[in-house]
């Protein structure tokens, strides 16, 4: 009975560690004000990149044509912007609905471009009210 | 209502031949991140009481194509300005945009200045390369001047006009050897669109020695010859080097500009100036260039053996043979006079350890706000905590008659707030500036970067109660051998305010 009753509380510790890393790398679900949208994602092969951290993704607004040639313009104190979490999470909140180039770096102007399977840069589409969820995301090799 | 006030040649299709050779080690393979960096600043006061004819406050770039008559508008992201606010704007491009050849246009409801910089960072950087935006003001009606035009072994001018008219315009090319004779027979004619730009090289139509100057002609195509409005912007990169500057074109000439950096063999690294003036006028012009020191006093005349041909330009060295002896190991400015014609030119700096600038001559302001004040706008200043990373040195020069005797150069930080901001006093009653005397700031001297902080980035508005005239001087330092020093000049904005 006692075994069983410490094996219970074992496994209770283990479900509330495993449930607090979790949380930790996996940042809640933003919800973003009304009129606006938000994005939320993995970067991946951040190690070697820079010398030191932390780091920043941020969402440059993009104007371009069907044919994807276009400019992509940066104010990195006023375009949305955050600092990667452990496992290179991140959310960008609260983005006026458009298209975006996104880019990472220790400074706006070390940042790198996030690509497409191509490598070449991918444009994000953001929409009122939604959040969207652009998974394990790659830099630029 | 919205304006379009800032017109930036953006001479994009540069950038690639700069960024090639100084491929950084992260982006060895790919195109770079940004391509350019605007920095903005907004020097309007009362956001509550804008200018006659403004509203609002807010900024938007716009970029012209030229070769496919693409425009690109980022409307939906305006960004917000605050009065004093200054930022940056990283501009960057898409693959497969390689055919991009065009400007740039920032459009905002409140008047803003602006400095275009090129960078390329990375293991082997080259010089930064700046120069300020252009507002309706210094458009050239019919014609514009470009004082230093080369292609040698080692420079090849790139020069990028812009048509700022409403519909197409003819512009015509007259480069000038140092004879005054024109180089091109006949001279180039290109016909440029509306809000488009014309970017060529020197090499496109000179062969390799030249070494001259440029006057552009530009007529409306309305059948009447009507001067047409346009500004232009030269740029000039090292070939196997690291060295890299630009400057703005005048749109006409005067009797007396200011080079507020005259150094002769001057300091550890040796920089010394030569200054390129072009006859604007119709007649020959005699010119005389004064140095002055730090206290306005003189210290050396250099008067040219002859007086410079119509359309061409003289390079004057501030060591050179006739005044070396007294200009050796001095910081100085200079002043160039001319009579019987108007002059426009072009300082460039050097030095032996890698740097080499260049910034335009300038004119001294003639208006001061109606609190008699005279400001002039300096919408980049950076400084880093390492040495390695940008640093501003700010010079100002008494380009009046008489001392002046209250100079301050008031710092903001972006965020534009007053209650931040910080002045730097350069003269006072006490200790008064003398006329043609100059004095320098930056943001260590100034105190003005915090403890525990990356460094400074903001902007300054010089005040005085004297025309004053201001350089700006933007310096890292690498570990490059031959360019361990790396920088370029722009000039510092007169601005008047208005409403009160």
């Amino acid at each position: 009975m006692f075994r069983r009753l410490l094996y219970t509380c074992l496994c209770l510790v283990c479900l509330l560690a495993v449930s607090s890393a979790c949380q930790k790398a996996t940042p809640p679900i933003p919800v973003p004000e009304a009129g606006e949208g938000a994005i939320t994602g993995q970067v991946l092969g951040l190690s070697g990149r820079w010398k030191e951290g932390p780091f920043t993704i941020y969402a440059a607004p993009y104007v371009g044509g069907e044919d994807g040639e276009g400019f992509y313009v940066l104010e990195p104190a006023l375009h949305p912007h955050d600092e990667l979490k452990a496992n290179g999470y991140f959310q960008l909140n609260d983005v006026t609905p458009g298209q975006y180039v996104l880019v990472v770096g220790p400074t706006p102007e070390e940042a790198i471009r996030v690509v497409d399977d191509q490598q070449k840069p991918r444009v994000f589409t953001i929409t009122a009210g939604q959040v969207l969820e652009a998974g394990k995301i790659q830099l630029e090799p | 209502m919205k304006q379009r006030l800032a017109i930036i040649p953006t001479l994009l299709v540069l950038l690639a031949v700069m960024v090639l050779p100084g491929a950084s080690t992260v982006h060895a393979a790919t195109a770079p991140t940004w391509t350019s960096i605007i920095h903005y600043f907004n020097p309007n006061p009362d956001p509550t009481n804008p200018p006659s004819g403004y509203q609002g406050e807010e900024l938007n770039v716009i970029f012209f194509n030229n070769l496919t008559g693409d425009v690109r508008d980022l409307g939906t992201n305006l960004i917000r300005l605050r009065q004093y606010q200054s930022g940056k704007l990283l501009v960057g491009r898409t693959l497969g945009i390689k055919n991009f050849e065009g400007g740039a246009v920032i459009s905002a409801t409140v008047p803003i200045v602006a400095v275009y910089k090129q960078t390329v960072e990375g293991a082997t950087p080259y010089s930064p390369v700046l120069y300020t935006s252009f507002d309706s003001g210094l458009a050239g009606s019919g014609k514009y001047f470009i004082p230093s035009v080369q292609h040698s072994v080692l420079f090849d001018t790139k020069i990028g006009i812009q048509n700022v008219e409403s519909q197409k315009i003819t512009i015509t090319l007259n480069f000038y050897d140092q004879a005054g004779a024109l180089a091109v027979v006949p001279p180039v004619q290109q016909i440029v669109d509306e809000q488009k730009s014309f970017v060529f090289k020197a090499s496109d139509y000179l062969a390799e020695g030249f070494d001259g100057s440029l006057v552009i002609q530009a007529i409306v195509n309305d059948g009447l010859s009507t001067p047409a409005k346009m500004v232009a912007a030269a740029q000039e990169i090292q070939a196997g080097g690291r060295r890299a500057y630009a400057f703005e074109g005048m749109k006409e000439g005067i009797t007396k500009l200011y080079m507020p950096s005259a150094p002769c063999e001057y300091g550890s690294n040796t920089q010394t100036a030569t200054l390129d003036v072009q006859n604007t006028g119709s007649a020959p012009a005699t010119i005389q260039a004064v140095f002055y020191d730090t206290n306005g006093v003189s210290v050396a005349t250099y008067t040219p053996a002859s007086s410079i041909p119509v359309g061409a330009k003289l390079s004057i060295n501030a060591c050179d043979d006739s005044i070396h002896d007294l200009t050796a190991g001095k910081n100085l400015v200079a002043v160039i006079n001319a009579s019987s014609s108007s002059i426009a030119a072009v300082g460039k700096v050097s030095s032996k350890d890698g740097l080499l600038t260049a910034f335009t001559g300038q004119v001294a302001p003639t208006e001061a706000s109606s609190d008699g004040k005279y400001r002039t706008l300096v919408p980049y200043v950076e400084w880093s905590a390492t040495s390695t990373g940008y640093r501003t040195y700010i010079t100002v020069l008494n380009a009046s008659g008489q001392a002046a005797q209250d100079v301050r150069a008031i710092y903001y930080t972006p965020d534009g707030r007053v209650s931040k901001a910080k002045t730097h006093t350069l003269a006072s009653a006490s200790n008064p500036l003398a006329s043609n005397g100059f004095r320098s700031t930056n943001p260590s001297a100034a105190r003005v970067i915090p403890r525990g902080t990356r460094g400074f980035l903001g902007a300054v508005i010089v005040e005085s109660d004297q025309p004053l005239t201001v350089l700006v001087r933007v310096i890292r330092t690498t570990r490059v051998r031959n360019y361990t020093t790396l920088g370029d000049d722009y000039n510092g904005i007169p601005y008047v305010l208005s409403g009160q």
